[in-house]
């Protein structure tokens, strides 16, 4: 029983006391059980939902689409980075656009990419891969130009050749970079998977909230939603986890 | 002479930056021009099309509208957050008390509430506001406390020492100390408030920019479908460059320390999640 086991104990007593406000709004009717149904009820229905057929179903459509689109975002969006931030002539000519699709809100495109694609997972898949590319291409592109001048230097006097700077030097120096930028890019693939599913009733989490609730299952759909919340702590730490073990160099020679 | 030098170097500097853009939306405008494609029309039509809706039409109504519901959000999101960041980032145990509750709620998508306030609280602007400040109401927690945090101890100290009052502690240390992160925080709001601006308008609305692109969509009316995405395009890029600007001016301190200060910024940067 140590400091980690109180501390344990407390983070507990912080999550019972924010339930605690929960249950004291359904009791006084300050909260308005449309919006905010009762705890017992979201706590029911959170392990009864596990049982529903179409639960593991819809989970597995938000994750595998926020996959996919996160994949093909990334793999779009490292070498470009890497591109960029090598010649500084592109990257004054690409800033203004990069800044332009970064504050995109992706999910005003929705209309329009289902318009031409349908409401489909591809669909879903393109509007993630378009909301993934821009942090990973930015994280990169800085990861790229921050390059430890001596190391350009070495890299010029042994006339390294193009191929082998990049996967040898830059990748690798970049690394940190990328992997912020990954990082960032997952979480946001979640949302956006979310997001699209709940306006475009594709497949997934999303659909699930928005149907339970035009049934008026306020509670049903809260337990859905408290799973996407689950999801996004569950893939940060997965996250974490990796990048320890890939990037353990960069941390151990940057924690001193 | 020096004045031309002036002048040529910023012209120079202007062609550097936009001359790409300019070429994409050339090479757009002369790609499409021609084309019969019900889903592709003519760049230029879709130009006069924005044009013409907000002269003549309601486009330029619907944007305020959002617009507004966007300011007021933020808001309240900046006020809750910083106020309450300040309190939590206080206490090193309290913070960590209160890391899961935050982490799992801050992972919450802000989206999936939107269909339940807004068919719970009607079509009216009280509960698309309540939902863009509650989205954006934690980037700006989180990262007023990593900015709390981050203050050094010195300068904690020294406010200490000099029985600096509370009031003064607040507004004159912890806040400007912790300003860099509000900051980052905010410009992460900024895109998570626009985000969630233009999905409650997607659900049971009767006006704003959201609801002009669904409208036009369902319509099929596919030149006012691309005129109003291509307006909230514009839209994000200018808010977040007038961000910016601001950013620039209020911490123009920090931007120019130097040296540790750039190494202070590296980690700003990356602490800040994305929007969307």
């Amino acid at each position: 029983m140590g400091e980690g086991f109180r501390l344990f104990i407390w983070q507990g007593v912080a999550i019972l006391f924010v339930v605690a406000i929960w249950a004291l709004g359904n009791v006084t009717g300050l909260i308005d059980v449309a919006i905010l149904p009762p705890v017992q009820i979201v706590g029911y229905q959170i392990i009864a939902v596990l049982a529903r057929p179409e639960f593991a179903a819809a989970m597995g459509h938000t994750v595998f689409d926020a996959l996919r689109g996160l994949l093909i975002g990334s793999i779009l969006a490292i070498p470009a980075g890497i591109l960029i931030g090598m010649f500084p002539a592109v990257e004054r000519a690409t800033r203004m656009l990069i800044d332009f699709g970064r504050s995109f809100p992706v999910i005003a495109l929705l209309p329009i990419l289902v318009l031409l694609f349908g409401a489909t997972s591809e669909m879903k898949v393109v509007a993630i891969a378009i909301a993934c590319f821009f942090p990973v291409l930015i994280q990169t592109i800085s990861g790229a130009r921050r390059l430890d001048p001596t190391i350009v230097d070495t890299i010029r006097s042994y006339r390294i050749p193009a191929h082998l700077r990049f996967f040898k030097v830059l990748l690798p120096a970049a690394g940190p970079y990328i992997s912020t930028g990954l990082r960032i890019a997952t979480t946001v693939s979640i949302l956006v998977s979310v997001g699209v599913e709940i306006v475009s009733l594709t497949p997934g989490i999303g659909r699930e909230i928005s149907l339970a609730r035009s049934y008026n299952e306020t509670a049903t759909a809260f337990a859905y939603i408290f799973f996407s919340g689950l999801l996004g702590v569950l893939l940060t730490f997965l996250w974490d986890r990796l990048e320890a073990r890939l990037l353990g160099w960069h941390l151990r020679s940057t924690a001193e | 002479m020096f004045v031309r030098y002036v002048v040529v170097d910023i012209v120079v500097d202007l062609l550097r930056s936009i001359w790409l853009p300019v070429c994409l939306v050339l090479l757009w405008l002369y790609a499409s021009s021609g084309s019969t494609s019900v889903y592709f029309p003519p760049l230029a039509e879709i130009f006069a099309t924005l044009v013409r809706e907000i002269v003549h039409g309601d486009l330029g109504r619907h944007l305020l509208l959002s617009l507004s519901n966007l300011a007021v959000g933020m808001a309240f999101a900046i006020v809750f957050g910083v106020a309450c960041g300040l309190v939590i980032g206080r206490a090193e145990t309290w913070r960590r008390i209160w890391s899961p509750t935050l982490n799992f709620l801050r992972a919450v998508p802000p989206a999936a509430i939107v269909p339940i306030i807004i068919i719970a609280l009607g079509v009216g602007a009280a509960p698309k506001i309540f939902v863009i400040a509650l989205g954006s109401f934690w980037p700006i927690l989180l990262n007023t406390i990593d900015g709390v945090r981050g203050t050094s101890p010195a300068l904690i100290e020294t406010a200490r020492a000099y029985r600096i009052p509370a009031f003064l502690f607040v507004f004159r240390v912890a806040l400007p100390a912790a300003l860099p992160q509000i900051m980052a925080g905010i410009r992460v709001a900024l895109a998570v408030g626009l985000v969630l601006m233009v999905i409650s308008e997607f659900f049971g609305a009767d006006a704003g920019i959201g609801f002009y692109i669904t409208d036009a969509s369902t319509r099929f009316a596919i030149q006012e479908t691309w005129a109003g995405t291509l307006l909230v395009g514009a839209m994000g890029y200018v808010l977040s460059s007038l961000f910016l600007q601001l950013e620039r001016r209020l911490l123009f301190w920090y931007f120019q320390e130097d040296g540790q200060a750039s190494s202070k910024r590296k980690g700003r940067r990356n602490k800040v999640g994305g929007g969307q």
